[in-house]
């Protein structure tokens, strides 16, 4: 885990993934990608460095990725939300235009974008979730406990 | 009326923000509203007894027939005004019991009138699956409010107790109710009626009775399941006088009532609830003889008058209706009144304890008066609405020439122990001088003596007025009992007849059973081994056995071992699979199109030994890349079938396997050779015969087309409906957004749980495994 190349390059690829997971999420509902594979692609790339800087892998994120969850589902939830408020039936997907983006092309926005986005935090988040308790359990075992004794 | 309902729930919610901002405030608001429902219930008097019954109904779930049915007839009346009447006293006595502890305070509020709204319901419901839910509602609202102090295991065990017990019952008044309403053709009390005949030709009838009668008799405390309502006594002193004496126990008699111009008048349910109700009468009374608790004898009384109700309404003639009717409400007047001075005394005193209290007349006069009173009722002594109920008990049981003389010398037996009880609960305690220990006893706030008040005070005006009573509430109650029933009278003063001299024997025989007390307290000591074999240490033995039994499955079946639960599933899925697929595969023949080219085959190879690589090596890390290959090859078989989406998941997600395994393998033990020999064999079996059974599935699936294929019409309206090209993320974000949204929901849970897993390691793991080894 000390490779000097993947430091090296971790630097470099850990934003360049997240950028990435972005595109493929806006670009999924034209061309192959979408929220599912966008958040696994983020967790991938915000999960790198953790792998690099330490004996033991450790998570540094600026966000809870349990908070990461909650917002993914409530952005995924007020979708249909937003259409039966707007007179349509529930999960009606309502289109408002679309943007042109570097990168991406061609972007509708819509209710099912703005899904796809709660699809992304939450996956992301799940997974960063996992790995950061594997992580965790995995140094708890080889550090002893501070308090000396098992907390109840 | 269903708004009434609704008050009382909502005030409920508000109760504890009402109790943390103005304590002060909070009783006399909440008591508005069983207060509202008391003078709606007035108003509505006049019309019930002219026969015009107050109908609400509304849809509810009209696929399934249901509605919110509510109808106001006299037996409604009679119970309800019980029920909110009593209600409005209970909250002004409770606030004041508990004026020194907030927290109880606000809980008591919160249960007690949600309770009360169930309790309404139940009285109103016409619908019969309305009424039930309203059952099950009592029945939960008094498991939590006899586990009111839930810390103390004792009140946690009485509140399970009750609520396996009168839930259980419930299940079983389910059942009954769904075959009445089946035999009927109508889920309505009110219609019920008309198809009397019909029901009690029905061949089910035998099984709706029994039904009924186990629901009623679990509620109603009755012989065997008598013994939850003195353990329900482990609830604090407001609920036992509301919910243990005047109101839930009586929920089972007022079924029975409810259900008798439709079940009642057989010889199967005479016999059944005669017998009930006087067994129930009788255990009840022997059982209170020893006590020295108030509550607890207070308890064993309320027994021993639910037993006479069901006796009453089982023999069920006119007079022994008329008489059920009457003490019904006497004795949730002198009943409540003598729970809730029980309760100023124990609060006063600190003690419940009958052999210490006397003398408190001095201390607690108006205390003293309004017991008195509820006692006298109590002992049937004349003027008091008590000795009205007990005259007409007896009459009705001495008309009916058909009657077994012993039902009567039971009740007169039950008679003279209540008697006696309510001298050692309403008298005794406040006569002679207060002992030292007591001196500090004084009167509580009015709002506690009002209850206790105005209950004795009742006892003695209706006793005064018996013909109002009579043509106001009992009249009314006994033709929705019995639509034919003559106007009966009810009377003070029978003359002097063979009742009088009962009535007289009673009282006599009560008062020297209380004179000779002492002799009974050792009578529980000497009759301590019956217990030991009565329906509570059946209970209790069952319960145990029980969960030995859990325990048991569940260390057989959860052992903790991975392996073996793998072992498991797969087996008893590939059986299951195989069950169904086998037989139908034969004829089946290779699709053209899966027709085998080289270089998937090729590629399909690698995978099977990679596969192979991965279950005969003893590293972990083999083990893994053996697996990433497979996968991987999954991935190029995905893109070669022109599937980029699931390639791109695939790939991603075994990139995250390995690197999520990365972190926890150098954790991780290597592969022991133990499992070297028939451990191993027997695995690869299972693994061959469950990749075998899931491949034949799959194959025979390629061959099954149940409906035409939806593939070409998402494809179609993919772009022009959806707005997307692709369709595979249209299908996820659009067509079947639910299905996302619920897998979404599925995987953040299952983090959540990942979580709860890791942190029980880390935190509790070792003290586990501390523990396990220490234990021998």
């Amino acid at each position: 885990m000390t490779s000097i190349v993947l430091r090296a390059s971790a630097r470099f690829l850990s934003p360049l993934l997240a950028l990435l997971s972005v595109v493929i999420m806006l670009r999924g509902h034209n061309e192959p990608g979408g929220g599912f594979i966008g958040g696994l692609v983020l967790a991938m790339g915000l999960l790198l460095p953790a792998f690099v800087e330490q004996s033991t892998p450790r998570l540094n994120l600026w966000v809870d990725p349990q908070q990461l969850i909650g917002l993914g589902w409530l952005i995924a939830l007020l979708c249909p939300v937003s259409s039966l408020l707007f007179g349509a039936p529930f999960f009606q997907s309502l289109w408002l235009g679309s943007v042109w983006l570097p990168l991406v092309g061609k972007v509708g926005i819509g209710t099912p974008l703005f899904f796809d986005l709660g699809v992304f935090l939450t996956v992301a988040g799940v997974t960063l979730k996992i790995a950061s308790l594997f992580m965790e359990a995995a140094s708890a075992k080889s550090e002893t406990d501070p308090e000396g004794g098992p907390k109840r | 009326m269903g708004w009434l309902i609704v008050l009382l729930v909502l005030l409920s919610a508000c109760a504890g923000i009402l109790q943390a901002r103005w304590p002060k405030l909070a009783p006399w608001v909440l008591a508005a509203g069983p207060g509202a429902a008391t003078v709606w219930l007035l108003w509505q008097m006049p019309n019930v007894a002219q026969g015009l019954f107050p109908v609400s109904v509304s849809e509810w779930v009209p696929a399934w027939g249901l509605e919110l049915a509510f109808r106001l007839d006299g037996l409604g009346l009679l119970m309800g005004l019980l029920v909110v009447g009593i209600g409005v006293l209970i909250v002004l006595y409770g606030s004041a019991y508990f004026e020194e502890q907030p927290v109880y305070r606000a809980r008591f509020f919160t249960l007690i009138l949600l309770f009360m709204a169930a309790m309404f319901g139940l009285v109103l419901a016409d619908d019969l699956i309305l009424f039930f839910l309203f059952w099950e509602l009592t029945s939960i609202t008094s498991f939590l409010l006899i586990g009111f102090k839930h810390k103390e295991a004792s009140a946690r065990e009485a509140a399970q107790q009750a609520l396996i017990i009168t839930a259980g019952g419930g299940l079983a008044l389910l059942a009954g109710l769904i075959l009445l309403g089946d035999a009927a053709g109508t889920l309505r009390f009110s219609e019920l009626v008309a198809q009397k005949d019909v029901i009690q030709a029905h061949a089910h009838y035998p099984w709706i009775l029994g039904l009924v009668i186990l629901g009623a008799a679990t509620k109603s405390a009755q012989f065997p399941f008598h013994f939850w309502l003195p353990g329900a006594m482990a609830a604090p002193t407001p609920v036992s006088a509301y919910l243990h004496s005047a109101t839930m126990v009586k929920a089972g008699v007022f079924l029975l009532a409810r259900l008798f111009p439709v079940l009642g008048g057989t010889v199967a349910w005479q016999t059944t609830l005669g017998l009930l109700g006087a067994i129930t009468m009788v255990i009840s009374s022997v059982l209170a003889l020893g006590q020295t608790d108030l509550k607890k004898l207070l308890a064993y009384t309320t027994v021993s008058a639910l037993g006479t109700l069901v006796m009453l309404l089982g023999i069920g003639d006119a007079l022994s209706l008329q008489a059920a009717m009457v003490f019904l409400m006497v004795h949730a007047f002198y009943k409540g009144a003598l729970f809730m001075i029980a309760g100023a005394v124990d609060h006063a005193t600190g003690t419940r304890d009958i052999t210490i209290l006397q003398g408190l007349r001095k201390l607690m006069p108006w205390t003293a008066g309004a017991a008195a009173l509820a006692a006298f009722s109590m002992s049937g002594i004349p003027p008091f609405i008590g000795f009205v109920a007990k005259e007409l008990l007896y009459e009705a049981k001495v008309s009916v020439p058909t009657l077994q003389p012993s039902l009567l010398i039971a009740a007169v037996f039950a008679n003279m122990v209540t008697v006696k009880v309510a001298f050692s609960v309403g008298l005794a305690p406040f006569r002679g001088e207060p002992p030292a220990e007591l001196a500090g006893a004084h009167e509580e706030v009015w709002r506690m003596r009002l209850g206790f008040l105005i209950l004795g005070g009742l006892s003695l005006l209706c006793g005064l007025a018996p013909q109002a009573v009579n043509s106001h509430l009992i009249m009314p109650a006994l033709q929705a009992l019995d639509p034919a029933v003559a106007k009966l009278p009810l009377k003070l003063w029978h003359g002097f007849t063979l009742v009088l001299a009962l009535s007289g024997l009673t009282v006599a025989g009560g008062v020297i059973m209380h004179l000779l007390r002492e002799r009974f307290q050792n009578l529980r000591e000497r009759l301590s081994w019956v217990p030991a074999f009565g329906p509570g240490a059946i209970y209790s033995a069952t319960w145990e056995g029980l969960l030995t039994l859990a325990d048991g499955v569940q260390r057989w079946i959860q052992n903790g071992s991975l392996r073996h639960y793998l072992r498991v599933i797969f087996t008893v899925t590939s059986a299951l699979l195989l069950l169904r697929v086998l037989p139908t595969l034969a004829g089946l023949e290779p699709q053209r199109e899966l027709a085998p080219r080289i270089f998937e085959t090729t590629v399909v190879v690698s995978m099977a030994l990679a596969g192979l690589v991965a279950g005969l090596t003893y590293s972990r890390i083999t083990a893994l890349l053996g697996l990433s290959w497979v996968g991987l090859g999954m991935t190029y078989l995905f893109v070669d079938f022109g599937a980029p989406d699931l390639a791109l998941t695939l790939i991603l997600v075994e990139a995250l396997t390995v690197v999520l395994f990365a972190v926890v393998i150098v954790r991780l033990p290597g592969i022991r050779p133990r499992d070297a020999g028939g451990q191993r064999l027997r695995d690869a079996l299972i693994a061959l015969v469950t990749g075998t059974s899931v491949g034949l599935v799959v194959w025979k699936a390629a061959h099954v087309r149940l409906h035409e294929s939806i593939s070409p019409e998402f494809m179609a309206r993919s772009f022009a409906e959806a707005q997307g090209r692709n369709v595979v993320n249209v299908i996820l974000v659009d067509f079947r957004a639910l299905d996302t949204m619920g897998e979404i929901i599925v995987l953040g849970v299952a983090a959540l749980g990942v979580y709860a897993l890791v942190r029980l390691r880390t935190h509790d793991g070792d003290a586990e495994t501390k523990e396990k080894e220490a234990a021998p």
